[in-house]
């Protein structure tokens, strides 16, 4: 083993333990020091009746949620246009809405779904108020469906055209469909539902919108009434363990699509076709994404009666925090991908290990991250991290995502190519600057994009560890929604939605010249 | 001179190359054969210092290059050129740029040169500016040749670089392979499980078996 | 060659980011509030004007269901970084008391300030008080107006079309647990299991609620007069009922004020805390909408109803003491 690779392998298990490793055992020791002091707080970790039949209905509706995701998802995804086409960049449009905090989106919702009550009861027709499980089933996919067809796109992206040719030499356009395009896409297609799930799991503010009470709320309600983490913590277990559960083997097949998606899409790049029956379900699907997408537009922009323009320019400064704060996180997140992502390729034991220890973030709720990063502030850190304590949480919770996108690429790469820098090298640093980091900046964008989407809309754990005077603008938000600003709260997400479609597209347009020369 | 002494390689239980002993000196062409899973990648991948040993030396030009678990020359201080089996072209980088990489330490005119030297020899001059990708099978084998080639690197390990040609485009790549090892007096050593193409080569045939390397009787 | 700028920039960036909050130096002082930023910014604003003292402020949002600001400081406890918590009630004062993170106001803070709505210990009081009101959608109301907080558990409403929020958080919370304290337990325990039975709608919030009411999506709900008084001056069709002026009376709900054990910035914490108590201060909250009594004296007329409120004759500490049974009994009848 040459010392490069020893000292890889120790930066990159250096970096893991620090910023994941610290907020969980932090965790850990807080609930631990709890259960010394009180045994019978163990309970609090195994649900039971109440606390039982509420993780079950998570569990329902968050497996809902995700399977009507998979479906609307899937059929979406094969009715949009090609990436390669010149209206490719409009599917980075249909993916926006993911940076809209999903509370506002689902506000947008109800009051579109009574403005429908309304004008149907003019003509005589009541209908049922929109709020119950429905209601939350409906609107969480809503929010989640943008996420899912974007998976269902890389799926289709990692199949070999040729496989599907040689199925339409001796079959129809749907038996192509059914025994050969979605089998090869099922295993990433499942897990994307899966992500949704896992995301769906520990989300509070959408169900309680509609008087859905969640295992999400227990956490809530323990946390107000006791103030103690240790509690949280263990009422966590369980949930944690349920997401672990489902996304121990949805990770890699994500990572892998992610890593692979290209604009020579696989399955679209033959002449296989949605037969008509099919097409129409497809459009029906890309209309409800559309749906949504509009919908949240015309919501907000409707809203601005009585938007305070003076209030969305005091924002600003919130805006900045914003902006630097998913700057940050970015680049924190991209060093970390490029230390730990190589490991998690390895199917050693320290490669296994590292890919257990980033899952857990993935599954932890808002708070508990954020009181995890606190607690590790306090154990660790000085007071100088307080202003890259943020910033640490943001790694914390989405770096993750993109360690295993860039393990999967790392997993994929062409050995032979890498060590072929290696051979040829002259100058110091060419092979890291000309060779592994060009075969990396595909995946590393696409990660980067995500864990910025994800920075902007986080408010949960944020609260725990902005430091004072500096205020992301998903709190600022939040706080004119309470306030009963709707309006200035419309100005603001469509502000927010305006300057993410600026930075996307082009994001977008270089990841895709990327992706042509790789 | 590339000396191995003794050179052992383990991965888990299984043992690929056991005192394996070799010397290729200045000029020398050396070719390897045996069966599939024989371990003749991971031979010049140990020369190339890619592979640390498990037991045993390695020395280039004199200097110890690599010992039991550890790498103490780097590959690329090792005058080593490699042309491997897909070719490992760097897709993001033109057929110039791939080839001017290697040439990165000298100044830019005679790196220039040398790059045209190497893409004339090769016969892909008209190549330049594309992309590894836009060329057929056989020019990126032409390509990875002439990378290997523009450096001037003392010694040059070829694995198995002809492999999915056709008949036609293999014996006229094979003759370029010879003419270049003669004119740059580099020596080679050439990995082939095809007997035909180790005959054509020429020089020192050597077979790899059960981790030892023996020598083939001659023609 | 591309990657070169990217590493340039990324070092720029990580160089950028530590010395962000870096600035000329002055005296600060670090305040948590759960007070509306609306409300809060102009007062933060004036005191900065009148002693130079820079507050930087870590607000809440509903969001986090109170989980936020109270959390972060018992978490912080070992290194605090917040000098003075400005809540918008005073039952949460009870955890902080619990874990020892306040220490005692200066004492000519809050002069004037009734002993009912300060803590024994002089750890925190209570100032520019809210109070539970009714909110009532004029168009879409079908039955009679409510009148009580009692009339929750009214079959004479349609199911569905009355709603508060989860009382498990927040004013919602200390509602319950006072009526806890004053009904008693097991009549305080039957009301919200008829109040379930009844199929009142539970929402995420007191802005929620508020929200659905103006939109007509519920014919009424139970509220804070601020919340409520938003949808007035919006010009919604609400009207707004004080509960149980014949009777119990309705719960009053001060802010509170503390300063933290062991914070940074001792001196401009009295100060701020000395001024957020000031009758000043208390005087253009009430101006602005954010409270509507004084914790100065008793039976003042609320702005928003043009009368004298009857609150209930509870003291606000003994809220604290129902306030645990409260929450097991609701999370039993409400969370499932």
């Amino acid at each position: 083993m040459s010392t490069s690779n020893r000292w890889w392998r120790l930066s990159g298990t250096m970096a893991a333990l620090a910023v994941f490793g610290l907020p969980l055992v932090a965790l850990g020791m807080d609930a631990i020091r709890a259960l010394i002091i009180n045994p019978a707080l163990v309970h609090l970790a195994v649900p039971s009746g109440r606390t039982l039949a509420l993780l079950m209905r998570s569990c329902a509706l968050a497996g809902a949620t995700a399977v009507l995701c998979l479906v609307a998802g899937t059929a979406a995804s094969l009715a949009l246009p090609p990436a390669s086409g010149r209206m490719g960049w409009l599917r980075m449009a249909l993916f926006v809405p993911m940076v809209i905090p999903p509370y506002i989106h689902a506000l947008a919702w109800m009051r579109a779904a009574e403005w429908f009550r309304r004008v149907v009861a003019v003509a005589g027709i009541r209908l049922p108020a929109f709020q119950g499980f429905g209601a939350a089933l409906w609107v969480q996919a809503m929010v989640y469906l943008p996420l899912a067809t974007g998976v269902a796109l890389a799926a289709w992206s990692m199949i070999d055209p040729q496989l599907v040719d040689a199925a339409l030499m001796r079959g129809s356009q749907d038996r192509a469909l059914w025994r050969v395009v979605l089998p090869l896409g099922g295993p990433v297609l499942l897990s994307g539902s899966l992500l949704v799930f896992v995301l769906c799991m520990g989300d509070l503010s959408i169900p309680s919108l509609f008087s859905v009470n969640t295992y999400a709320l227990e956490l809530y309600a323990r946390f107000s009434a006791t103030g103690q983490t240790s509690d949280v913590t263990l009422l966590a277990v369980p949930l944690v363990l349920v997401c672990l559960t489902a996304l121990a083997p949805a990770i890699r097949s994500i990572s892998a699509a992610v890593s692979a998606s290209s604009t020579r899409e696989g399955v679209t790049r033959t002449v296989w076709h949605p037969s008509r029956w099919m097409r129409g379900l497809c459009v029906c699907a890309v209309c409800l994404l559309s749906l949504d997408v509009a919908g949240l537009c015309i919501s907000l922009m409707s809203g601005l009666r009585g938007a305070t323009w003076i209030a969305v320019v005091d924002a600003m400064p919130s805006a900045w925090v914003t902006v630097r704060l998913a700057v940050f996180a970015c680049a924190l997140s991209m060093i970390l991908a490029v230390l730990i992502g190589p490991l998690l390729s390895n199917r050693s034991l320290l490669g296994r290990s590292l890919c257990a220890l980033i899952l857990i973030p993935l599954a932890l709720p808002g708070p508990v991250a954020g009181t995890g990063s606190l607690l590790a502030k306090g154990i660790v850190y000085g007071a100088w991290t307080a202003q890259v304590a943020p910033a640490l949480l943001m790694a914390f919770r989405f770096a993750p995502f993109a360690c295993l996108m860039t393990g999967a690429r790392f997993a994929r790469a062409d050995t032979d190519s890498l060590d072929a820098g290696r051979v040829f090298e002259r100058r110091r640093g060419d092979w890291v600057l000309r060779v592994w980091l060009p075969m990396l900046l595909p995946v590393l964008t696409a990660a980067l994009l995500l864990v910025a989407l994800l920075v902007v809309g986080e408010v949960g754990g944020t609260l725990m560890v902005m430091p004072p005077g500096q205020q992301p603008l998903s709190i600022t938000i939040y706080n004119y929604l309470h306030y009963g600003s709707s309006g200035t709260v419309s100005a603001l997400c469509l502000a927010l939605f305006a300057a993410v479609l600026l930075l996307t597209i082009p994001g977008f347009l270089s990841w895709r010249r990327a992706w042509r020369s790789a | 001179m590339i000396e191995c002494i003794g050179l052992g390689l383990s991965l888990g239980s299984r043992t690929i190359l056991s005192n394996l002993e070799l010397t290729v000196t200045d000029g020398d062409r050396i070719v390897v054969m045996g069966r599939s899973g024989a371990g003749k990648t991971t031979l010049l991948r140990l020369l190339a210092g890619l592979l640390a040993p498990s037991q045993g030396t390695i020395r280039v030009g004199g200097e110890l290059a690599s010992v039991a678990r550890s790498i103490r020359i780097e590959p690329s201080h090792r005058d080593v050129g490699f042309v491997f089996q897909a070719g490992a072209l760097w897709p993001h980088m033109t057929v110039a740029q791939n080839i001017l990489y290697g040439l990165a330490d000298l100044p830019r005119t005679e790196a220039r040169r040398r790059m045209t030297e190497a893409l004339d020899a090769c016969k892909v001059a008209e190549l330049a500016l594309r992309l590894p990708q836009q060329l057929s099978g056989g020019e990126q084998r032409r390509v990875a040749l002439a990378r290997a080639i523009a450096p001037h690197p003392r010694h040059l390990l070829m694995d198995e670089p002809l492999t999915s040609l056709d008949s036609d485009l293999r014996s006229e790549l094979l003759q370029l392979v010879c003419e270049i090892a003669q004119s740059h007096a580099t020596a080679l050593v050439y990995v082939t499980h095809d007997e035909a193409e180790a005959r054509a080569v020429g020089g020192r045939q050597m077979r790899l078996e059960n981790g030892r390397l023996v020598a083939e009787p001659s023609a | 060659m591309r990657t070169c700028p990217l590493v340039v920039g990324l070092i720029a960036v990580l160089a950028m980011v530590p010395f962000a909050g870096c600035g000329v130096a002055r005296r600060v002082v670090v305040c948590y509030t759960s007070v509306d930023q609306e409300y809060a910014g102009p007062v933060f604003d004036a005191f900065e004007a009148q002693t130079g003292i820079h507050v930087l402020v870590v607000y809440d949002t509903e969001a986090a269901k109170t989980t936020g600001l109270v959390n972060r400081l018992i978490a912080e406890q070992a290194h605090p970084a917040c000098d003075v918590f400005w809540n918008n009630e005073t039952t949460q004062m009870s955890l902080l008391v619990q874990h020892g993170i306040l220490r005692r106001l200066p004492d000519d803070a809050g002069q004037g300030i009734l002993a009912r709505y300060r803590d024994p210990n002089g750890l925190w009081a209570g100032h520019a008080a809210r109070f539970r009101v009714l909110l009532v959608n004029t168009k879409v109301l079908k039955g009679p107006i409510p009148s009580s907080v009692l009339d929750l558990a009214s079959s004479a409403y349609p199911r569905g079309s009355v709603g508060m929020a989860m009382p498990l958080f927040g004013t919602t919370a200390a509602h319950a647990a006072a009526l806890y304290a004053v009904l008693g337990e097991t009549r305080a325990r039957s009301f919200f299991q008829q109040v379930s039975a009844a199929g009142v709608r539970i929402v995420d919030g007191n802005a929620t609620v508020r929200d659905l009411v103006a939109q007509g999506v519920l014919a009424w709900g139970i509220t804070d007069s601020d919340d409520a008084l938003v949808a007035v001056k919006r010009g919604d069709p609400v009207s707004v009922v004080v509960p149980d002026q014949n009777g119990m009376g309705t719960l009053v709900i001060p802010s509170s004020v503390a300063v933290i054990r062991g914070s940074p910035h001792v001196e401009e914490a009295d100060s701020l805390a000395r001024y957020l108590l000031s009758e000043e201060v208390e005087t253009t909250l009430m101006q602005e909408g954010y409270c509507q009594l004084s914790t100065r004296q008793e039976g003042g007329i609320a702005p928003l109803t043009g009368t004298s409120i009857k609150g209930m004759d509870l003291d606000p500490r003994s809220i604290q003491v129902s306030i645990a049974t409260a929450k097991a009994d609701l999370t039993s009848i409400f969370g499932q």
